[in-house]
């Protein structure tokens, strides 16, 4: 990872979703997720678990923060900067996984 | 000698025992601590023996019929007894999510103190007691699935050898024959301490996360749910109850319950903060502070 892209290897146009072998408790309005039976236990925030409900596999990056960004009236770059640390932590923990890439084009036209 | 005295039954949450010893006192004496958990039903599925002494002042600790401890002090058998208990405590409960965690009664808040061994339940809870709370555990809850209930299991209080100056009075009287039996910890029957009251079922009203530390000042905060829920669950025993079942129990408990994280250097300082709490959520719920809290 450079010092310059905190998220590289990820980008908005990727579709991300929860790893088949997750489990994710909800408390409140937060979370808890884990992986197979004896993983670590990692908490989810409010914002985190907004992202994760989103992260279907068929929504790009992009798309969710889109809809972040109008839902709750956030600066875009803002909403970008959030999606992205909270994927690429999870992608680290081994807790998402890529589902696909889409084209920029298709997916600028979708995600307005 | 063969063992002849036995200890009435008794029911430690899933686990019911008996303890036969080949001394009356002895046999007196573990019945003694263990008077504060229910009676079991006759013939119970545990039989623990405690044999002894051989030439060399060792005994010998068995559970049904299988050697546990071949051959130690006599505190190191009543320990080693004890310890084993709770160990089948949390192998014998499958129906509740079991926390390692003290649990008192506070003026009707029943409060919930998890943590791992080293960060003082045991003398937190007895100074509580000493304070006037009830006692449902210093070890051990089970929290039910179905239901709002939290289940005490009301063991001898554990105290190690650092804590016996701040509980001198709590020195347990022995005939002096058993003296050698009392050494490692002081195992104090919680009705030794004036006025406890054993409790053992009640939903839970709060939950406080005790820290010590010597000397440092008290701190009380406010927990987030999802840090609650990783607490509380690093404090949960494994046990046939599968990791999302505790998960989703836990995550219950602190959504009915508040949580905050104790840290406190003395333990009157401890006391005071968590009787403080507990005052706090009384008083935000009008059914709390005088027992309306329980369950069938």
């Amino acid at each position: 990872m450079s010092a310059d892209d905190p998220h590289e290897g990820l980008s908005t146009h990727m579709a991300l979703r929860s790893r088949a072998d997750t489990t994710l408790v909800r408390v409140e309005d937060e979370a808890v997720v884990y992986q197979q039976d004896d993983g670590p236990l990692h908490g989810i925030n409010p914002t985190g678990l907004l992202v994760w409900e989103r992260l279907d596999g068929d929504r790009t990056l992009a798309a969710v923060i889109d809809e972040l960004a109008r839902r709750f009236d956030f600066p875009r770059q803002s909403v970008t900067d959030d999606v992205m640390t909270f994927a690429t932590q999870l992608l680290d923990h081994g807790l998402l996984e890529v589902v696909a890439r889409v084209e920029r084009a298709a997916d600028e036209s979708a995600g307005g | 000698m063969s063992a002849v005295f036995t200890t009435r039954a008794a029911q430690a949450l899933g686990h019911a025992f008996e303890v036969a010893t080949p001394d009356r006192d002895l046999t007196d004496y573990l019945g003694d601590l263990f008077s504060g958990l229910p009676p079991g039903s006759p013939d119970p599925p545990h039989h623990y023996e405690l044999s002894g002494p051989d030439a060399a002042d060792r005994w010998r600790l068995s559970r049904d019929g299988l050697p546990i401890l071949e051959e130690g002090t006599p505190a190191h058998a009543v320990a080693t007894l004890l310890w084993r208990i709770n160990l089948g405590v949390i192998e014998d409960t499958d129906d509740l999510v079991l926390l390692h965690a003290g649990a008192v009664d506070l003026a009707g808040v029943r409060v919930v103190l998890p943590g791992d061994t080293e960060v003082g339940k045991s003398t937190l809870v007895t100074g509580l007691m000493q304070a006037g709370a009830g006692y449902f555990g210093d070890e051990v809850v089970g929290l039910d699935l179905d239901t709002n209930a939290m289940h005490g299991y009301a063991k001898p209080v554990s105290l190690d050898a650092g804590s016996w100056p701040l509980f001198s009075d709590l020195e347990p009287q022995v005939v002096d024959h058993l003296r050698p039996f009392v050494g490692v910890q002081w195992h104090v029957q919680p009705r030794a301490i004036p006025g406890v009251e054993v409790m053992s079922r009640a939903r839970p009203d709060l939950v406080v996360l005790p820290s010590f530390r010597a000397h440092a000042p008290t701190q009380v905060e406010p927990v987030r749910a999802a840090t609650a829920l990783g607490m509380l669950a690093a404090c949960a025993f494994k046990t046939s109850i599968t990791r999302e079942q505790r998960l989703v129990r836990l995550a219950r408990l602190v959504e009915q319950t508040p949580c905050f994280q104790l840290t406190y250097g003395t333990l009157a300082a401890g006391v005071d903060a968590v009787r403080a709490l507990a005052r706090a959520v009384a008083r935000s719920d009008p059914d709390l502070g005088g027992g309306g809290g329980d369950v069938g």
